[in-house]
């Protein structure tokens, strides 16, 4: 199925050559936020802020919460302002 | 040993010049930097008396580490009471001012009174003088500086000054080192000039030496391993804190406009991404980064504005290289009211730097103006002729040039936000607690900044605590309490050592504690630090009582409060305060009151 | 191999970690004030470039000595200056054109570059690699490289 993935920050780096962002990927049906780190080749031991669709993902539920059909898969660095 | 164990005296009143040996209690309790200057403001003055007047005491301080081969060893506070709020200001700074200070052999330079003509404090280790600056008032930041280095004719001064916007006392001027770091928030560069110094010119050659200095090697470098591998030191290395905009919209916190909206559409022209984009005559704003003392992040910018920009076509004396944005004055220019020129924004960074202001209080400051003005408030004929709509780049930068220069309109900004709303009858648009403006996260979408802000002893503040991790996990008020306040007694501890908040996102308190133990005499435990920042928390909380302040001051505004998020992923909430506020008080040992309790102060040393 | 130091001074981010590793080597103490290597910044900071003794081959400081406190190191290819021997004349700190020596009030000896033995701090020190320890006889290689790259294969993003 379709979704799209959008970054911030030094994630940008991890999108698919050429592409836009948000991008747009296939991916399996069922798919994690944290498949899609994998995926894009992101560290899967660091931290990410995630949101699907405008909402909020708790870090509990990264590796659990299913994707569907055309949402819209932010990840984000943990960064400090100043 | 990691201190220099003596203190400058300087009364300007009588232009007396005197060293103390540094009181050794005192930097065992409060180790040094702000938590060592909190207790020698509290020890050398009234809390009541007015920020502006000669009896504030103002107080430059290093830590223990500073001038240190540890990571981020730069550091320096300024610490007095704050005209902006009228309770404590705990300023900090970078650039390579504080490291010189040190070398010269002070921990800490205690400054009274106030000078009968204009002068400069000039350091060469032990050789301080007070030296006439009558032709230096009236003259900028930057002008300051080049005058001194001639003068002097030494270049290995650093230099910490104030523009004519601390001379007039604009409430949120700052001190500006370096030319374009500074001791920014709370209106301490007018505090300077309340006491008719234009500058501190410091040079120093003794050198900083540490207890164990095979530990300290061995530790830092282990530490300094540690942050380069870490990934939020990657981007600030790479993309500098101007990165924040791009998450800060995606998550909807992005305060625009006045915090009327939550996320802002030009948000990418003036982010870290509009840093590196190439315009069609081939100009890219960022050129590169920088590092302020001892830091091996280096997460400063260096820009330029675009030559054939409106701002600058004319004015050559603009066309050089100077600090580029940050997220703060990036979030205070652009999205708060409403600007999406990246030149603009920049242009009117610059002018903070070169005038000595704050950008977050300006930015804050104008938006309400902004706001008073789409409602027909304010009109043409207060503001010299000058559009004041949200968008209008020009008006952003002519503004910032007036206020720096205390012309026009610029005297009225020059109130800062809660005093001008105040002025033209609408309390509610002032942005910000205490008399401080807020910095650019929204708190109905990070819930602990918003009990950050309403409890920063210094006024709203973003950098006094760090639940940035449970905020963007769980957008509810609950939990946020004890994170908040644990929080804060680390910063403190780290603002009292000498070194940067950013290496935080790689070590913790163990990874500062072992650089602190091996660089200090005594055994310097996880435990003993942190409880030097709960002290020092207590004690700046005590400062503001006595200065009186009260319960009521920990508030936020209506439009947080009461008025949802339009959008974001916290669309529909507002900040939950008032369930937040009596968790945190009872974490902190305070009464319902917010007042330390007796316990508590016991427990502290604080009796 | 022989190695030299090589600046490259679009990597200096101004931290001045090489001046504190540089002095503390020397001194005991963290003084920026006698470090032998020093950055110069220019135009609010944009540039910034670390410079020191390029251990030069006609080595005016050596020759120049009146007492030959200055000596070359065969295996460094430094020239080290023995605080012991030195009388402090300061004739040495006039022969140099790149004014890389410089008097020492705390030792009243003059101080330069010496490639800490063979193992320079400040190189270790750089958190940037603006300054490294190379084959000497390659100082020029790295760029030459990035040169082939960009004139020959200009696909190839660096």
């Amino acid at each position: 199925m379709k979704i799209r993935v959008k970054t911030t920050g030094l994630l940008d780096e991890y999108l698919p050559p050429n592409s836009d962002n948000p991008a747009e990927i296939e991916v399996q049906t069922d798919v994690t936020p944290m498949d899609v780190v994998r995926r894009l080749g992101m560290p899967p031991g660091d931290k990410y802020l995630i949101a699907v669709n405008g909402d909020v993902v708790p870090q509990s539920e990264h590796a659990a919460f299913r994707l569907t059909e055309n949402d819209t898969l932010s990840i984000m660095p943990p960064l400090k302002g100043g | 040993m990691a201190w220099q164990r003596k203190i400058l005296r300087v009364d300007l009143s009588s232009g007396s010049v005197a060293t103390e040996p540094l009181n050794m209690d005192w930097a065992f309790q409060y180790i040094g930097e702000r938590g060592l200057a909190t207790k020698y403001l509290w020890e050398n003055m009234d809390p009541k008396v007015d920020a502006m007047s000669p009896e504030n005491v103002l107080i430059f301080a290093t830590g223990p580490l500073t001038g240190t081969m540890a990571s981020t060893s730069g550091r320096y506070a300024v610490i007095t009471k704050g005209p902006l709020t009228n309770a404590i200001a705990c300023s900090n700074s970078g650039g390579k001012f504080g490291a010189d200070l040190k070398y010269a052999g002070y921990d800490l330079l205690l400054l009274s009174g106030k000078s009968p003509q204009p002068v400069y404090l000039h350091i060469v280790d032990d050789q301080v003088e007070i030296l006439p600056a009558d032709e230096l008032w009236g003259r900028s930041v930057w002008e300051t500086e080049a005058w001194i280095r001639s003068q002097q004719q030494n270049p290995h001064l650093k230099i910490a000054c104030i523009g004519v916007a601390g001379e007039r006392g604009v409430y949120y001027s700052c001190i500006v080192n370096d030319l374009h770091r500074a001791a920014g928030r709370s209106g301490v560069g007018a505090v300077m000039g309340s006491k008719n110094l234009k500058a501190i010119a410091v040079q120093g050659t003794k050198g900083v030496t540490v207890a164990d200095p095979k530990k300290f090697m061995q530790v830092t470098y282990e530490m300094k391993k540690l942050l380069e591998n870490d990934p939020g030191r990657k981007g600030l290395t790479k993309l500098g804190t101007n990165a924040m905009m791009e998450t800060m919209q995606e998550f909807g916190g992005l305060p625009t406009r006045n915090f009327q909206q939550v996320q802002f559409d030009g948000y990418d022209k003036v982010g870290a991404r509009g840093m590196r984009v190439r315009k069609p005559n081939g100009h890219v704003n960022l050129i590169t980064n920088k590092a302020c003392f001892g830091c091996t992040i280096a997460c400063g910018r260096i820009a330029h504005i675009d030559k054939e920009h409106f701002t600058i076509v004319n004015r050559k004396e603009y066309w050089h290289a100077s600090g580029g944005l940050e997220y703060e004055t990036a979030y205070a220019f652009g999205p708060m009211v409403g600007v999406d020129d990246i030149d603009a924004c920049t242009f009117a960074g610059f002018l903070m730097n070169e005038h000595g202001m704050d950008p977050i209080s300006f930015g804050v400051t104008l938006a309400a103006a902004m706001e008073l003005y789409e409602m027909g408030v304010i009109t043409r004929e207060d503001t010299d002729g000058v559009e004041l709509n949200f968008g209008n780049a020009e008006a952003l930068t002519i503004m910032a040039e007036k206020t720096g220069k205390y012309e026009g309109f610029g005297q009225v900004l020059g109130l800062g936000s809660k005093r001008l709303c105040e002025k033209y009858g609408h309390p509610e648009l002032f942005m910000g607690v205490k008399g401080q403006e807020f910095a650019g996260y929204d708190s109905r979408a990070l819930q602990g900044m918003g009990l950050g802000y309403a409890t920063s002893n210094r006024g709203a503040c973003h950098l006094k605590h760090d639940t940035f991790e449970v905020d963007m996990d769980d957008q509810s008020g609950n939990g946020k309490a004890k994170p908040c306040k644990t929080s804060q007694d680390f910063v403190a501890m780290i603002d009292s050592t000498g070194l940067c908040l950013f290496p935080a996102s790689a070590w913790g308190t163990t990874e500062f504690q072992q650089q602190i133990d091996a660089a200090c005499e005594g055994d310097w435990n996880e435990q003993r630090i942190l409880e030097c920042g709960e002290r020092t928390w207590n004690l700046e909380r005590q400062f503001n009582l006595a200065a009186g302040l009260t319960a009521a001051d920990d508030t936020l505004p209506p439009r947080l409060l009461e008025v949802p998020a339009p959008g974001g992923t916290a669309k529909g909430k507002v900040c939950e305060l008032d369930k937040m506020l009596p968790e945190y008080y009872a974490e902190r040992g305070w009464t319902s009151e917010g007042v330390p309790t007796e316990h508590t102060l016991n427990r502290l040393g604080l009796t | 191999m022989q190695r030299s130091l090589l600046i490259d001074p679009a990597k200096c981010t101004s931290c001045l970690q090489c001046e504190m590793a540089c002095s503390f080597e020397h001194t005991g103490a963290f003084n920026p004030a006698r470090s032998r290597i020093k950055i110069y910044e220019f135009e609010h900071g944009r540039y910034a470039i670390p410079f020191t003794c390029t251990q030069c081959e006609e080595a005016w400081c050596l020759h120049a000595c009146p007492v030959e406190a200055i000596t070359l190191n065969a295996q460094t290819g430094a020239k080290e200056v023995h605080q012991d021997l030195c009388v402090g004349c300061k004739v040495c700190t006039i022969a140099c054109p790149f004014g890389a020596v410089n008097y020492d009030k705390e030792t009243k000896t003059v101080v330069k570059c010496d490639l800490c033995g063979g193992d320079p701090k400040c190189a270790e020190a750089c958190p940037t690699d603006a300054i490294t320890y190379v084959d000497a006889d390659w100082t020029g290689y790295d760029r030459m490289r990035e040169y082939a790259v960009r004139t020959h294969l200009p696909s190839f993003s660096s």
